[in-house]
Formats: C-alpha cells, sequence, structure tokens
C-alpha cells in the first residue's frame, strides 16, 4: 500500500496548528500539503486553495439544488435562514451553554471597552472572511460602523443565497452578543452590502451600522422570516481615485500568520484548520432547510432532487476531455491507469485536503475502497446526509474521470460496524439514478441474479486467461 | 463611501478631550504578577529596568520575541513591593510567554481583567473632575504614578496616564461591582464641570493618540525596537532579557525600516493601515516601493488625515513626498499637538 493512515498523521487537524506553530518564518514549509499517489505533492497554499473551491462548489450545488424545491427566494431565504439565525443565538446568545463568547473575547483579545463596539463582530466576521480565504480590507471602523471590502469570495460562485446567509448570520451573531446583556442599546444593527462582485462590481462592499445613529435601511422581517438581511445599496460602480489595488489572495498564505483587526494573531495552521474542520460552509444551510421542507426529515423527494443535482455537479466536474486530462497530469497519473484508482486518488486528495484521518484499504485496477474518519467528516455528527451527498457527487464524477462502467458506493454496513466512512470505487451497473424515487433498480431479485451471473462469467474468463 | 472627517459624533468626542475633559470605559486587560523574583521576572521579560522602580509608580516597556521583534507594548504599575499590575490587550499571547519561563522564578500570576474596572478621565478639565469624584485629590500626583483613593468610601485606584496626549489625564480603576457608582458620579461630576461621556472607539484608540504621536500595539508589532524608536526603553546592561541575544547581534546596524508620522492632505483619501505586512504600500515619486502604512486616522485637532507608516529611513525626513493609493502623503512630525502650538 502506497498511501497509510501513518503516513498522513502529520496531516491531521489535531496537529496542523503546531506545524505551523514550529515554523520559523512562514509556518508553511512543515506542512506537506496532499500528495497523490503517484507521488505528485502539493503546497500549502494549492491544498488550501483546493479545499476552499471544493466547499463553494458543493454550497453552490447544494444551494441551487434548494432552488429546485423552493423557486421563490423570499421563502427560500427564510428556510435557509430559520436555522442558521437559531444557531447563531444558540451558540453566542445568552443560553451560552458552552462558554463560546467568553473564550471568543479571549482568543480574539477584545478587551472590555470594545465590547459595546462594532470593532467586535467585525473583527469576527474579517477573521471568518481570511478564514475561507477571502481576501479583503476593513476600510473603515468605528464604534457604530463598519466598512469592509471583500476582493475575493469563492462563495460568489453560489450566488447571492450565499451571501444573504452571510449577512444574515453575521447580523445574528451579533445580536446574540448582544443579548449576552452588557450591550444594551446595540442590539439594532443593519449589516448589508453596498457592493457585490455579483453585480459587476470589483469588490463586495459590506457595511454593519447602528440603525439607532444612522437610520433604518429597508429591511425584511425578521420574526416572519427569521433572516435578517439588506437590499443590495446602489448599482455597480467603478473604484473612487486612490484607491488600493485589488488584493488577489489573503495575505497569511504567503506570510505565515493572520493578524486579526485588534492585533490577534493565527498561525496559517490555525487558520487552516478551522477550515478543514469547520468545512462545507454553505452546504449544511440547505440541508437544514430542506429538514425544515419535511417537517424536520428530509423528504424523499427533495433528497431525490439533491442527489440527482449533486450526481450531474460531479459529472461536470470532468466533463471536458481537457479537464480529465489535467486532473490526471495533477495527480501523476500513469498513463496505463484508467481504472477506479483514478477516482479513488482523486478522493485521499480531497481527504487529505480536509485533514482527515484515512486510508486505502484497498487500491488496485479491480477496485478501490478508501476509508475515513466517519466523525470529521460529518462534522462531528452533525451531518450524516454528508455520506450520501457525496456518494452521489463522486459517483457522477467517476463517469467523467475514468468512465460510465465505474460507481462508488458507501458501505453502509462498515459505517454501522466499524464507525468509519468507506467508498468503493467498482465497475457495476449503472442507472439506479435515473428511476424515479423509491425505486431501486439494483436491488431487484431479478437484477441480483443477474449481476451474480454476470460476475460469475466474468470471474470464469479471468481464471481461463 | 464613509470618511472619518465626516462623522460628528467622533469629532465631538475628540474635541471634548481637547478643550474640556472627557471620561470613558477604559477598561484593559490585566494581569497581576506577585512574588519575590517579581522584579526579576519582569527585569528578565521586558527591556526596561524594574530595579530602581518605586512603589506606587507605573512604567510603558515593551517586551519582545525571541527573534527580538516586539512582541507587545504595556503599562505595568508597581502596587507593593512583590505585587506589579501589567496592564495590555493581549492577555492571551502574555500568558503563553510567562508560562515558558514561569519556571525559573518564584512568582505568580494571573488575569484579573474581569475583576476591575478601568475609567479614564482626559483633558484640561481632567484634574476638576476627577477631584469631584474621589473623596481625596489628584492635585499632588505627577505623571504615571498610582495610588489608592476612595470614592464615598469605596476603595479604588487612581493613576496620572492616558494615551490622548493631554497633560492632565487619570485612570480610575474601581472593582467591577463598583462600576455603577463610579459613572454615576462622573455622570454627575462630568455635568458639572461641562465633559462628555465619550463613546466612540476609535477617539479612545486611534484619533487622540494618533495626534499626539502615540503608537499602538499593531504600529510597532513585529518590528525591531530601533526601528520605532523604542530602542531608548532597553537597558543593555541587564545580563539577560527576552530577545537580547539577537538585538545585540545587530546593534550597530542601521535600522531598516522606520515607523514614521504622516499628513494626507486629500480629505477623502482612502488608505487602509494594518501590522507592518499588511497595510496599503507607500511609493515615492519615481515609483519605488518605499513602506507600508500602519494607521491611518484623521485628526480633528489638526483637521488632518493623519497616520503612521514603516518606510525606508531613505524617506523618513519630516516635509517628505510620498504616494499612497494616488494620494499625496506627506512626512510629518511626532507630535502635532506640540507642532501646532
Amino acid at each position: 500500500m502506497k498511501f497509510t493512515t501513518s503516513e498522513v498523521e502529520r496531516l491531521s487537524f489535531q496537529n496542523i496548528s503546531d506545524v505551523g506553530l514550529q515554523d520559523d518564518d512562514s509556518g508553511l514549509h512543515l506542512f506537506r500539503g496532499m500528495m497523490s499517489p503517484w507521488d505528485a505533492l502539493k503546497s500549502f497554499k494549492e491544498t488550501f486553495k483546493f479545499l476552499s473551491r471544493h466547499s463553494a462548489m458543493l454550497a453552490a450545488t447544494s444551494i441551487n439544488a434548494l432552488q429546485i424545491m423552493e423557486p421563490d427566494q423570499e421563502t427560500r431565504q427564510g428556510l435557509m435562514s430559520t436555522w442558521w439565525k437559531n444557531d447563531m443565538l444558540e451558540t453566542w446568545g445568552p443560553e451560552d451553554v458552552k462558554g463560546q463568547v467568553k473564550s471568543f473575547e479571549e482568543n480574539y483579545s477584545i478587551p472590555p471597552f470594545m465590547k459595546r463596539t462594532m470593532y467586535r463582530q467585525a473583527n469576527y466576521a474579517d477573521w471568518g472572511d481570511e478564514m475561507m480565504l477571502m481576501p479583503g480590507k476593513v476600510r473603515y471602523a468605528t464604534t457604530d460602523h463598519v466598512e469592509k471590502e471583500v476582493h475575493g469570495c469563492n462563495l460568489a460562485i453560489a450566488g447571492p443565497d450565499a451571501c444573504d446567509l452571510s449577512e444574515g448570520g453575521g447580523q445574528w451573531f451579533c445580536k446574540g452578543l448582544y443579548s449576552q446583556g452588557d450591550g444594551a442599546g446595540y442590539e439594532d444593527d443593519n449589516l448589508y452590502l453596498v457592493q457585490r462582485i455579483g453585480c459587476g462590481d470589483g469588490v463586495c462592499r459590506v457595511v454593519w451600522e447602528n440603525k439607532k445613529k444612522f437610520g433604518e435601511h429597508r429591511n425584511h422581517n425578521a420574526e416572519v422570516n427569521g433572516h435578517d438581511w439588506e437590499e443590495w445599496g446602489p448599482p455597480a460602480s467603478g473604484y473612487e481615485q486612490g484607491h488600493a489595488p485589488i488584493k488577489d489572495e489573503v495575505e497569511y498564505l504567503t506570510t505565515g500568520y493572520f493578524t486579526a483587526a485588534l492585533g490577534q494573531e493565527f498561525t496559517v495552521g490555525e487558520m487552516y484548520q478551522m477550515n478543514a474542520t469547520w468545512a462545507l460552509p454553505y452546504t449544511n444551510q440547505p440541508i437544514e432547510a430542506m429538514r425544515i421542507r419535511g417537517g424536520g426529515e428530509i423528504s424523499e423527494s427533495d433528497w431525490y432532487i439533491y442527489k440527482v443535482m449533486l450526481d450531474t455537479a460531479g459529472k461536470m466536474q470532468f466533463g471536458e476531455e481537457l479537464t480529465r486530462k489535467t486532473i490526471r497530469d495533477w495527480m501523476n497519473v500513469p498513463a496505463d491507469v484508467d481504472d477506479g484508482r483514478v477516482m479513488g486518488a482523486y478522493i485521499s486528495m480531497l481527504w487529505q485536503a480536509r485533514a482527515m484521518e484515512w486510508s486505502f484499504a484497498k487500491f488496485d485496477e479491480d477496485e478501490v475502497i478508501i476509508d475515513c474518519d466517519s466523525s470529521h467528516l460529518f462534522m462531528y455528527g452533525m451531518y450524516p446526509e454528508i455520506l450520501d451527498i457525496y456518494e452521489a457527487l463522486f459517483n457522477g464524477m467517476v463517469k467523467t474521470l475514468v468512465s460510465p462502467a465505474w460507481v462508488v458506493e458507501a458501505d453502509r454496513e462498515y459505517l454501522e460496524e466499524e464507525d468509519q466512512v468507506r467508498y468503493i470505487i467498482k465497475k457495476a451497473v449503472y442507472g439506479n439514478r435515473r428511476q424515479k424515487p423509491g425505486y431501486d433498480y439494483d436491488r431487484t431479485e431479478e437484477n441480483k441474479r443477474k449481476l451474480e451471473e454476470h460476475d460469475a462469467a466474468i470471474a470464469k474468463i479471468k481464471a481461463i486467461r | 463611501m464613509f470618511y472619518l472627517y465626516q462623522d460628528d459624533s467622533l469629532r465631538a468626542d475628540h474635541q471634548a478631550v481637547r478643550t474640556a475633559a472627557g471620561w470613558y470605559d477604559f477598561t484593559h486587560r490585566v494581569i497581576e504578577l506577585t512574588g519575590p523574583d517579581a522584579v526579576a521576572f519582569l527585569n528578565f521579560m521586558y527591556v526596561s529596568n524594574f530595579d530602581n522602580m518605586g512603589v506606587g509608580r507605573a512604567k510603558y516597556t515593551i517586551n519582545l520575541d525571541e527573534d527580538g521583534w516586539i512582541a507587545d507594548d504595556c503599562i505595568i504599575f508597581r502596587l507593593e513591593e512583590e505585587k506589579f499590575w501589567i496592564s495590555t490587550l493581549y492577555t492571551k499571547e502574555l500568558e503563553k510567554r510567562f508560562s515558558w519561563y514561569e519556571d525559573d522564578f518564584d512568582i505568580d500570576y494571573e488575569v484579573i481583567t474581569e475583576d476591575w474596572k478601568m475609567y479614564s478621565v482626559q483633558g484640561p478639565k481632567a484634574v476638576e473632575l476627577v477631584n469631584k469624584v474621589i473623596d481625596d485629590t489628584v492635585d499632588e500626583m505627577k505623571f504615571f504614578a498610582i495610588k489608592d483613593t476612595t470614592l464615598d468610601g469605596i476603595p479604588m485606584k487612581v493613576a496620572r496616564a492616558g494615551f490622548t496626549g493631554e497633560e492632565f489625564g487619570y485612570e480610575l480603576y474601581i472593582e467591577a461591582e463598583n462600576e455603577e457608582a463610579l459613572v454615576a458620579k462622573l455622570e454627575k461630576a462630568g455635568e458639572e464641570v461641562g465633559a462628555r461621556h465619550v463613546t466612540e472607539i476609535d477617539v479612545m484608540a486611534l484619533t487622540l493618540s494618533c495626534e499626539a504621536g502615540y503608537a499602538l500595539g499593531l504600529d510597532i508589532r513585529r518590528t525591531y525596537p530601533a526601528e520605532v524608536g523604542f530602542d531608548r526603553m532597553i537597558d543593555w546592561k541587564k545580563k539577560k532579557f527576552v530577545g537580547k541575544k539577537k538585538l545585540r547581534a545587530i546593534k550597530d546596524e542601521p535600522p531598516k525600516r522606520k515607523l514614521v508620522s504622516f499628513d494626507v492632505p486629500n480629505y477623502d483619501a482612502v488608505i487602509y493601515g494594518g501590522p507592518a505586512y499588511k497595510g496599503d504600500p507607500i511609493y515615492d515619486a519615481d515609483g519605488n516601493f518605499a513602506g507600508r502604512v500602519t494607521r491611518f486616522t484623521y485628526g480633528y485637532t489638526v483637521e488632518k488625515n493623519i497616520g503612521f507608516a514603516l518606510v525606508d529611513p531613505a524617506y523618513a525626513e519630516v516635509g517628505t513626498k510620498l504616494n499612497c493609493n494616488g494620494n499625496e502623503l506627506i512626512v510629518a512630525e511626532w507630535n502635532r499637538l506640540a507642532a501646532k502650538e
């Protein structure tokens, strides 16, 4: 076996931060990034960008699936934001059972005299943007008014639904903090975008201000829809004279440390650790929205739509022949390898980027079996749906990355017995996702019998050869 | 786009401090250090010498990392022979640094941030205001002194210090549970002397201090002391202190950067300041890179956009004209208030 768990131990999320801290200059050179089974080594920077882009694409697919289920934007945003709001208030509000606020204030060096200012949430939001590889600059920050430019954002691919979620989440984060009791009078915040890359602007401009000082902006009914975000501001505009150049990427990828607005420093390892463990931002909100739509559980038809979307997204990922060739080159795949190993290698890159414990249980031309830590993958048990989500996505991917003869299946029994996620990449009958919901083509008795006959015939031929 | 010079709230807060008095919650993070080796420990952790520091005195100083770079700045109060308060913004880092060396010293320390509130009273009428608040007076207090006092019998401490450049500035420390009593007294007395309750964070931390030429931790972090003019604090006679080895090795080399103060005549300039590597870049007339902005704000007394920058020493002379984001940037005197007078 080329790649084992022990080989990747240094990439586990538990030690990434330590590795970053040991570095004397950049915080980068001890971190290996990713390595393919054919020794294609990827830098830390590339790994971080790969992960961020992947998360954004999965968010885009999930939100687009929800757009099919719920075409009305108001309703859709309300569904996603309802959970988001409750989560923010639960995490940061008066019932702070986890002590998050105290640790947040300590970790971000928020001095007591700044608790009543917008510096506090601006500090956190700015850090969150940077953590997700969104370079930008806080142009203006006072007690009651914050303006920030965001120069790049992979999540912009997901569209305005993601932007709205971000605004709403930020607002409820803030309301939660102020409900702690020491911020009376500052609970009325406006957080909105006046410029957006998706409107043709060069940057997103985020404004956060106190309604009492700056007046009310047009706002949706938070109590009814569960969200609190604003309409876009003025139409797309150019830069004013004397504007600084747009940043291509966050500085800490080069310097090795990020300095938050109030001076707290985070190593590049700590930033990466958060990204890898938090992972899949804005994929969880559409999932929660589907749950709410289904009255607590995702309905069969919604789940069907979602999986078809994931399947399609997976196929599109390597649909162009040039893309397929490029990803093979990227992983240093030998010319004579064109089977499940290519897909297995790609999954292994993703698991490495997410800094998970993982291993190949099998890696040959007939079959690839790849295992990983279920707790980490499911975001500490919060999203067991991720098993099916990645199954659908990978099963689509393998069709264009390798060939339609291949499938990716999750081993649910293995999960139950070993508490490990196992994906099996093999040749099998393809087509179960083209049926209507509830129709399971593979598992009909007739089909099982045909499969067994087919497998037996193949085995016989192989034995003769 | 919003500009500082247009903000009336900031202007009113700032001018209240310059012309009468402003009072505000300015509670920092505080570590209480105690033990027989407290002085030795401070001598090791910080660049200054604490051997002859008297009880009731305060000292502004810096600590370095092992590479000789400035890690943090702080004010240290000597409350008793073996008891010090260290006022900073970054106790998390400081605790970490302390923990690396504490085993070699007979000391104890704890973060007491939650236990004490600190209200700052700054401006020409600060003496009058503080005298109305406390049971005795601050008439005889020297700069950077701290003493015990009472407020209607409630024990508290008063220090003569500040971050505004005002000749008269005081910091009132009171136990958190008695904060309301102090605020009520400040409100009442403040009204009587024409003082203002300052709420703008930029005024407390940025605009007033920048006019007076006071650097923030963020302006100086990850610089060598000589680059920002803080080498004067170093006691080279001390046998050991964190970062000394590295500093000694480069002691005779001229600094590669210098922290300067600057003006930007364009009121609508959009400039971003940040730690050493992060602020907007500055160029000379030929387009050569000159340095980076560490702080950009507005001085309501001098009515200018002002700030600090780390630049190549070749550009550090007062009056040098540079460029940042298409705006003219002129290197200025450190203390604009003195220059204005």
